[in-house]
């Protein structure tokens, strides 16, 4: 098999690739366009011999071809050796691995959000990918140490099952319990910038999260509510998005990320949403939920404890600072364009996260990897300095600085090859040439010294754990 | 310098709210004595501004003891319903989390430390009573003047390497009893009188039979014995100082002093720019040992009981030998080493003239 790749040359710059047979030469463009219209169980029933090199991937390529409008793209224009090919023409494929260029740009009319649909884009990629995607939840979920019954008292063996039963043969205390289980996964799974700077991804939806946290990885605030939305929307279970930020969001925020998204991003947003949680209704209970992990307390609140906290707001320290960030209930298409253009839209925003946003690589509750620009001379003193002082406010052990030429100082075999992989994968991913230097890393230990508990209303301790809700 | 797993007698909280000033027992305390006035418990190490916070409506509770205010005021789940949710909605969580800690401890499941923030002290006792450990938190715009009773919970986690520990300790313990002959010796005590004429060395010296509470100071004298670095003139006799015994503490008090002299001028530098003897500077001694391949916690160890020989080799000596004084800061040094890079450390180390 040899490898047909299509590079999109907008803002993610996301890679999707096929396998295709050796005897293959040509494809034309029309025949794969019908073959990207078709989910994989029916391209297979027509007998095309092209395969997906990774299944979710190309759920999403395929969504991204056969409905742009719903991810806010214009219909795609597919061009190779620097000619757009048109429905007649075919794609080339007498090399080894062949690429074909795809821009998301042209189009006589401007974008709108009418199609924009969250819920039904996690929906259908659900239903496309069940079988995959089931697999991975149940390994997940492990209904066995953590049983799920209907009201007559059958034990769910799957999420596949769970799909026909959630809303109608479960009561509210185990629907709350798989809720709590899911959230757990979420929260329990890293939080982490890693993953994606491996592979240069810069956001993962709903569906690639759950794959990355079977792998033992996470992602940041806005990937875990993707992960959690993508189960409630397979799920039917209504949610509703809550942004966060220090500064407070307008209340025409619909309005102007529409208008940012129509203008095609000419116009600005001058609105900084630092945080995405989610609200999940629950027959009459709302419960809003905080998945972020890094060291946000889990959050799991019932009604009005729920409201208590999007009214009042939260304070968040991640490693050195914290913050007081207001929480605002915001419409589902204010909710959905945020997580669009943020999987879609936004350039390098891994990066972004790291450096801009300071949440590094990764943070755990024993320690936070960060990374910096570091050309060496008085740049590296400087950096040194001030993480080293921010450590000494707070009097925590002192970071360790790791770059190329001190790697191998790492004691953790497994820690060093990581870190190595991650620095040759900066190297090479980073394009800003106003940055000539090279990365260091920052390990920042984190002591024990902070709040733990969970944030877990008492009426939902009541539905979890019976008799437990005052403990 | 907090978590070390130890009750540590050095360890003393001075947090500060941004924004504010904070004063341990200021002369003006009087004049907020009508006032409602706020129960703050905040968590070892971590920032203020994520603290707990309970307001007392009654000025006069102040007189309480720290226990009474704990548990019918502060960590009382009866009164969750008045704390300020409308400003910090995440208090009642706090509250459970401290209430757990605080019930862990009174069983005895673990070991709770609380220490006052500014006091200098050490853990306070619970029957204390908060009038004596108030403070007044001050915000620099006015904006906040109260009176607070400004908690830190210190939660004592064990030390799983105890068999490690407990090995280093006989070595360390060696040194100690080895620079402590020595110490006597130069005193113009020839034979160690004061030493031997101790109780717990004679004690001691009795071997199998003597008090369980002499056992470490037994079986350390064992150890040199064993070494050759001591031995009886005659049966029964007091133990003297042998010349592999007189050689070996001649050599680690000539390394302790090398040790001093290669490594104290990095005690305080900056590094942006690199200077050294810098007022408040990073202490990047221990780094500096590592960096130039030493044992660190020996050398500290053995740093650290030279330099102040003068304190521990007094008539209380034995009770800083069984405490291994001293060792408590060696473990806070390790834990609290700098991790400047290479570069940063050949600088300085050229300005400290070459730590050779």
């Amino acid at each position: 098999m040899k490898e047909l790749v299509f590079v999109d040359t907008c803002a993610n710059q996301a890679r999707y690739r096929l396998r295709v047979p050796d005897a293959m030469k040509t494809w034309k463009l029309e025949s794969f366009l019908d073959y990207m219209g078709r989910n994989q169980n029916e391209a297979l029933e027509q007998a095309y011999l092209p395969k997906p090199a990774a299944t979710f991937e190309h759920e999403i390529f395929r969504q991204l071809v056969s409905a742009p409008a719903a991810s806010l793209n214009h219909p795609l224009k597919f061009s190779q050796y620097g000619t757009t090919l048109e429905a007649d023409d075919s794609i080339d494929l007498s090399n080894p691995s062949n690429e074909v260029f795809l821009d998301r740009r042209f189009d006589s009319g401007g974008l709108n959000c009418e199609s924009l649909s969250l819920k039904k884009r996690n929906r259908r990629n659900f239903e496309d990918c069940a079988e995959h995607i089931v697999p991975i939840f149940d390994t997940l979920f492990d209904f066995e140490r953590f049983p799920i019954e209907t009201r007559d008292g059958r034990r769910v063996a799957s999420v596949g099952e769970l799909t026909h039963v959630f809303g109608s043969d479960l009561d509210e205390a185990n629907q709350v319990r798989f809720l709590y289980r899911v959230s757990r996964i979420i929260h329990g799974a890293p939080f982490e910038n890693i993953s994606k700077i491996l592979v240069d991804k810069q956001l993962r939806g709903g569906l690639a999260m759950w794959e990355n946290i079977l792998g033992g990885f996470g992602g940041v605030c806005s990937e875990k509510t993707l992960a959690l939305k993508f189960v409630c929307d397979s799920l039917g279970i209504q949610n509703s998005p809550v942004f966060g930020s220090t500064g407070r969001i307008p209340r025409d925020i619909e309005k102007r990320l529409t208008r940012y998204v129509e203008s095609e991003g000419e116009e600005k947003l001058d609105v900084w949403i630092q945080h995405h949680l989610l609200k999940i209704e629950i027959g009459e209970r709302s419960v809003l939920i905080d998945a972020t992990n890094g060291n946000i307390p889990f959050t799991f609140l019932f009604d009005a404890d729920a409201a208590l906290r999007v009214r009042c707001g939260m304070r968040a320290r991640m490693v050195y600072r914290v913050e007081r960030m207001h929480l605002t209930e915001v419409s589902d298409l204010a909710g959905d364009i945020m997580l669009t253009i943020s999987e879609f839209h936004v350039p390098d925003l891994h990066f972004q996260f790291m450096f801009q946003h300071g949440l590094g690589l990764h943070i755990s509750e024993n320690a936070y990897l960060g990374v910096y620009f570091d050309w060496g001379g008085e740049r590296s003193a400087l950096m040194q300095n001030y993480y080293s002082r921010a450590a000494r406010r707070l009097r925590l052990p002192y970071p360790r600085f790791v770059h190329a030429a001190n790697m191998s100082s790492v004691p953790d075999e497994n820690l060093s090859r990581l870190l190595n992989e991650v620095l040759q994968a900066l190297r090479a991913r980073y394009e800003k040439r106003e940055y000539t230097g090279d990365f260091t890393f920052v390990i920042q230990p984190l002591t024990s010294d902070r709040w733990r508990a969970p944030h877990v209303s008492r009426a939902a301790k009541g539905l979890l754990w019976p008799g437990k809700e005052n403990s | 310098m907090s978590s070390m797993g130890d009750n540590n007698p050095s360890l003393t909280y001075a947090k500060e709210v941004p924004g504010a000033e904070c004063l341990f027992m200021p002369p003006d305390l009087e004049e907020y004595k009508d006032d409602p006035w706020d129960i703050r418990i905040s968590i070892g190490d971590a920032p203020l501004d994520e603290a707990y916070y309970f307001t007392v409506d009654d000025p006069s509770a102040s007189s309480l003891t720290i226990r009474d205010l704990l548990e019918k005021h502060a960590l009382n789940p009866e009164l969750a319903i008045r704390l300020d949710v409308e400003h910090y909605p995440e208090l009642p969580f706090l509250q459970e989390e401290l209430i757990q800690y605080y019930t862990s401890s009174q069983k005895g499941s673990l070991q709770l430390d609380i220490y006052v923030n500014h006091s200098g002290m050490g853990p306070v006792h619970l029957h204390e009573r908060a009038e004596r450990r108030m403070s007044v938190c001050r915000y620099e715009d006015g904006s906040l003047d109260y009176r607070v009773l400004d908690l830190v919970f210190h939660a004592v986690v064990a030390d799983p390497n105890t068999f490690i520990l407990a090995r280093r300790q006989e070595t360390y313990r060696q040194l100690f009893l080895l620079l402590l002959l020595g110490h006597f010796q130069s005193q113009g005590d020839k034979t160690c009188a004061t030493f031997f004429s101790h109780k717990a060395v004679r004690e001691a010296l009795k071997g199998v039979g003597a008090r369980r509470e002499h056992e470490d100071l037994e079986k350390t004298l064992g150890d040199l014995r064993r070494a050759s670095h001591v031995e009886h003139s005659t049966p029964g006799a007091d133990l003297k100082i042998t010349p592999s015994g007189q050689t070996q503490i001649d050599a680690l008090r000539q390394e302790a002093m090398s040790l001093s002299e290669r490594f104290d001028p990095f005690a305080a530098i900056s590094i942006a720019p690199p200077a050294l003897g810098v007022p408040n500077g990073f202490d990047v001694r221990a780094q500096m040992m590592e960096y130039e391949g030493l044992d660190v916690e020996r050398a500290i160890m053995l740093k650290i009981i030279h330099d102040i020989r003068g304190e521990l080799f007094d008539d209380q000596w034995y009770e800083k030998f069984k405490d291994l004084l001293g060792f408590d800061d060696v473990r806070n040094a390790l834990a609290f080493k700098t991790n400047f890079s290479v570069e940063v450390l050949d600088q300085l180390k050229t300005l400290g003239g070459g730590a050779q």
